[in-house]
Formats: structure tokens, C-alpha cells, sequence
């Protein structure tokens, strides 16, 4: 059987496709990080957890040893991710009143006729907002959230060197975990943000969708709640952090992963259909 | 709609407000789906095939509007890169497209900091960006001052001499349309009441309607009135209208002044021969109307 290569117009299309990607994350990245509503991001994302680490310092510390700070360091990662980045009330939230913005706002400010005007693809723009945002948001949360553990390592008495403690494969599952957890919720915000015309409408749709599937979780799964994210990182960050056994009945890091995956690409292509469709008045 | 726009022309598309000119540009570039029927530019199809069209035209909205964090530069430097040229390529075009249209001064102002005209000027500068074979320009001069108006008429104008081009108007200015374009279409209600060559519009006009200016007015209206001209005097202007024979007409005004040693300082027809073929189709075009109803 003859294998038959994708020609070069294939090609070349798609190295133009991935340009138009990169030229709009990295405008819609530059553009975040001058905008004064991400100082209120700033604030939540980089300097409350830094507050969170300095009150944990200043605490008694009753035992220390590698275990331990192990241990500690484990848990109040998860703690800060689960509380501050993926669960519904803080993370969630904030990252919908982020997103929510980036198509709808275009739209009410009568900007998006200025993209349609050039030479783009609509599912480039879904997805170079989407990964704009996922670049702001790692930002903001990654480097907080190393500085974070490895800090508390330290306060909790670890000895040097920890290189047994992360592996690069553990490190790059867990920063692919919160990438995909955020981006689903980036995912969420841009398919409202590609159906309504004005950013309050679109935030507020965006609120009671996340606020919907938190709720359908409980009642249909009652505290096992798998459309939870938090739910998630209690289940999959131990097993990842610690070697633990996974909790019974749930989907492994693996098939998390794919779950999230399967999530995010689904958010954008709906995002790109519907954009596709809407005609610009 | 029945409307065919010739390659390199200069193509005016005029009508009242409401006449669907506008929309027509709309679905010229692709942000309006057509309900039925078809539309080609340059052979494609602006809904289905906006990427392929838009790397061939350049189109100014009507009151365009940019994104509010940038300066003019990073504006005309993103909108280049959009439009595929790399990042070194897309600031020199930008700074000498924004030279073109006399903004060089102003790259690092914010897009907020600039007047109705800049801006206008700035989303005329983006609609040249990649030197587009068919320019669609929406009310090109609506917010500008006289000066302002002038410099970009003056700016569309060399821009479409300097190629092979197809430029389209949309304007409800009559004298701006006949100063750029040379093909016209009059629409209506949504529907082309005529199009074609400009000479070859104008050329059927019958004006009845003529202004003189003399030396001697009243002694002029006089007369004129007593060899049976319907006239009106106004502003120190007489009004001569319903003239059933122009040829008469022509020949009698002159001829009198000569006579009498009355300076004959200005006769020529009170309406300009757009203005005239213009109101002509929109004036039976409303009379269709009410029959109609």
C-alpha cells in the first residue's frame, strides 16, 4: 500500500493556521498582562497564596525531617490548588470573568469585525484566545505554585538534595493536570463568550454553566462529585504526588487526563462552529 | 440585487439612508450570511471562503473602531501580522502605510488619543495593509473635516491609479462619489435601481432646471419671465425651471445680455448631472413605491 503524504498546500496551510494561533495567544497574552482588571488576577493568583506561605512559615512548627515535609508540602499544594485555582467559588469564578471577555468583548466593543476583516480562520481565533488565556493563567499559577511546594519543603525541614521527591514526569503530569483542569474552564467561558455580543451576558451564562455542572455532579453522584474539579485533584494529586493507590472506583491520572482533553477540544470546536456561523453586524 | 462590479474600476455605491448599501458591503465581506442568491468577489465566495478573499481585499468598516490598549503602531503592526507577514516585514509596512496616510508622527499615541479624522485615517491605513487587489471602503469620509475629506479622497484616488485595483465606495455624498468613482450603482429599498459607467448615466441627463447670474437680474427675470420662462429669484440667483426647449434657452440668455451690455456671470444647470440622475431613479423609485402600496 502506497502512503500518501499530505501535500504541501496541506502544509502550508497549516504552518500559516499555526501562526495565525501564535500571533493572536501572544497579542491576546500581552494584552492581559497590561489590563488593569488582571491586577485584581495578580492579587488573587501570585499574592494571597504568597500570604498563605508566609502565615504557614510563621506557625509553630511542632516536627520536622524530609518525610514530613514530604507530606506537608503535598498537602498544602493540593489545598492551594483545589481552593485557589479549580474550585468553583475562587478559581473558577475569576477565571470566568477573565475569559468571558474575549470574544464577547470583542463583539461589544466592535472589534471582532477588525479580525474577520484579515486573512484568519475562525477557529484560530477560538484558539489563540483559548491558549492566550491558558499562557496567562500558567503565568500566574505555575510559578506560584513550585515556589510554593519547594518553599514548604524547606520550612518543613527537607533535606537536600530532594531529587527523589519529583521526578520531571511527576512534575510535567501534575502542571498538564492543572493546565487542562484550567483550560477547561477557559473552554466553558469561550463558548459563552461565542454566543453572546455583550461580556456581562456571557460571564454570567458562563457562572451559571460551571455553577450547573457542580451541581449535577452532586446530585448525581452525591459526594463523589466527578464533574467537580476539586474532586479531581483530591483523587489524582495524592495518587501523582505520593504514589498513593488511587482512590477506588475512579479514573486514573491517565484517564483524567484524556477526560479533560476530551473536554477542552469539545469546548473549542462547539466555540468554532458557532463563531464560524455568526455574522458580524 | 443584480450587481456586477468590473475589475479596476472605481465603484460607487449610492442611495438614501436605509437603501442597503451598507449591507450590500456587508455581504461583499463575508460578515453577513446572503438568505439567498449568490455572491462572488474575485470568484470566491466571502461567507465560505473569508480567508481566501480577505488575503486579496481590504475593507474599511463604517465609524471603525480599534482596540483600546494599543497604540497606533502596535495596531497597524498586529493587523499586518494578521494579515501574514512576519514580525520584522509587518512594522515596516506598518510605519510606511501609516506615513502614507500622514499618522507617521502619531505611532506611539494610544488609539483612544485620536481624532474622529485620525481614526478614520487609521482604518483606512489598515485597509491597505498587504496592497489589496479590491479596497471596500464603507463611508470613507463620513467623520471627517473638509480638509480631512479631501486628503483621503485624495488618498483613495492614488491608490486606485496605482494599480490594476477595484475600489468600492458606499457613500450617500454625491460630490465625493463623482470626484472618485467612474462606475456607480443607485440603490434603493435593497434593490439597484440602475448601474453602470458613469459618462454613460450622465450622459442621459435632461436637466430643465437652470441657474443664471448676470450683472442685471431683475432687469434679466423680467424679461425672462415675459418670454414665458418660469423662473424664481433668489440669493440675487435666477431660477429658471421646467424649461421645454433647451436649445431656445441657451440661445436667448446670452443673446439678451449681449444686447442690453448686461455681464453674463454664470449659467449653468441648477443641479449637477449625478445629483440629477441620482434623484431622478430615487424619485421614481418612491413613486413605484406608492403605486405599489
Amino acid at each position: 500500500m502506497k502512503l500518501q503524504l499530505p501535500n504541501k498546500k496541506i502544509i502550508k496551510e497549516l504552518i500559516e493556521n499555526l501562526e495565525e494561533i501564535h500571533i493572536i495567544s501572544s497579542d491576546v497574552f500581552s494584552t492581559n498582562i497590561h489590563e488593569r482588571k488582571m491586577l485584581l488576577a495578580v492579587l488573587y493568583y501570585v499574592i494571597v497564596p504568597l500570604i498563605n506561605l508566609l502565615i504557614l512559615s510563621l506557625a509553630p512548627i511542632v516536627q520536622k525531617g524530609t518525610g514530613i515535609a514530604i507530606f506537608q508540602a503535598q498537602f498544602a499544594t493540593t489545598e492551594l490548588v483545589k481552593n485557589y485555582f479549580v474550585s468553583f467559588f475562587l478559581g473558577q469564578i475569576l477565571i470566568a470573568l477573565l475569559t468571558a471577555d474575549q470574544i464577547a468583548g470583542e463583539f461589544e466593543r466592535d472589534t471582532f469585525a477588525l479580525l474577520r476583516s484579515k486573512p484568519i480562520h475562525d477557529f484560530s481565533i477560538v484558539i489563540g484566545k483559548f491558549l492566550g488565556m491558558i499562557y496567562t493563567l500558567i503565568v500566574m499559577i505555575l510559578p506560584v505554585s513550585i515556589v510554593y511546594y519547594y518553599s514548604l519543603l524547606g520550612i518543613y525541614g527537607a533535606e537536600w538534595p530532594w531529587t527523589y521527591l519529583k521526578s520531571l514526569d511527576e512534575i510535567l503530569a501534575i502542571s498538564l493536570l492543572i493546565v487542562l483542569m484550567l483550560g477547561s474552564v477557559v473552554g466553558i467561558s469561550l463558548l459563552a463568550s461565542s454566543i453572546f455580543s455583550k461580556s456581562l451576558h456571557a460571564i454570567i451564562a458562563t457562572l451559571l454553566g460551571l455553577f450547573g455542572i457542580n451541581l449535577m455532579g452532586d446530585a448525581l453522584f452525591g459526594k463523589n462529585n466527578y464533574l467537580a474539579l476539586s474532586w479531581y485533584v483530591d483523587a489524582i494529586f495524592p495518587d501523582i504526588f505520593y504514589n498513593l493507590e488511587p482512590l477506588k472506583d475512579i479514573p486514573n491520572a491517565i484517564s483524567l487526563v484524556l477526560i479533560l482533553l476530551t473536554a477542552n477540544v469539545s469546548f473549542l470546536l462547539v466555540s468554532s462552529i458557532i463563531l464560524m456561523n455568526r455574522e458580524v453586524y | 440585487m443584480n450587481l456586477s462590479i468590473p475589475k479596476g474600476s472605481m465603484f460607487g455605491l449610492l442611495g438614501p439612508n436605509g437603501a442597503g448599501k451598507s449591507t450590500a458591503l456587508k455581504l461583499l465581506t463575508g460578515r453577513i450570511k446572503p438568505t439567498s442568491g449568490r455572491i462572488q468577489v474575485l470568484g470566491l465566495d466571502p461567507w465560505k471562503q473569508r480567508k481566501e478573499v480577505f488575503k486579496r481585499v481590504g475593507y474599511l468598516p463604517q465609524n471603525p473602531t480599534q482596540p483600546p490598549e494599543k497604540t497606533v503602531l502596535q495596531f497597524m503592526h498586529l493587523m499586518a501580522r494578521l494579515k501574514g507577514y512576519d514580525k520584522r516585514k509587518a512594522l515596516e509596512i506598518a510605519r510606511e502605510i501609516l506615513a502614507q496616510v500622514g499618522l507617521g508622527r502619531l505611532e506611539n499615541l494610544n488609539v483612544t488619543k485620536l481624532s474622529g479624522g485620525q481614526k478614520q485615517r487609521l482604518g483606512f491605513a489598515n485597509a491597505l495593509i498587504g496592497e489589496p487587489e479590491v479596497l471596500i471602503l464603507d463611508e470613507p469620509t463620513a467623520s471627517l473635516d473638509p480638509e480631512g475629506r479631501i486628503y483621503v479622497m485624495e488618498l483613495i484616488a492614488n491608490y486606485a491609479k496605482s494599480g490594476n485595483r477595484t475600489v468600492i465606495i458606499s457613500s450617500h455624498i454625491l460630490p465625493e462619489i463623482q470626484r472618485m468613482t467612474n462606475h456607480i450603482a443607485i440603490l434603493a429599498d435593497g434593490r439597484v435601481l440602475t448601474a453602470g459607467p458613469m459618462w454613460k448615466l450622465t450622459s442621459k441627463v435632461y436637466d430643465n432646471e437652470y441657474e443664471v447670474q448676470c450683472s442685471h437680474p431683475e432687469e434679466l427675470l423680467s424679461y425672462l419671465k415675459n418670454e414665458g420662462f418660469e423662473c424664481i429669484f433668489e440669493n440675487g440667483i435666477i431660477y429658471v425651471t421646467d424649461i421645454d426647449d433647451l436649445s431656445e434657452f441657451w440661445k436667448t440668455v446670452p443673446s439678451i445680455c449681449s444686447q442690453n451690455g448686461w455681464e453674463l456671470q454664470s449659467l449653468k444647470p441648477a443641479h449637477d448631472a449625478l445629483e440629477q440622475v441620482f434623484l431622478n431613479y430615487v424619485k421614481r423609485n418612491e413613486m413605484e413605491v406608492v403605486i405599489q402600496n
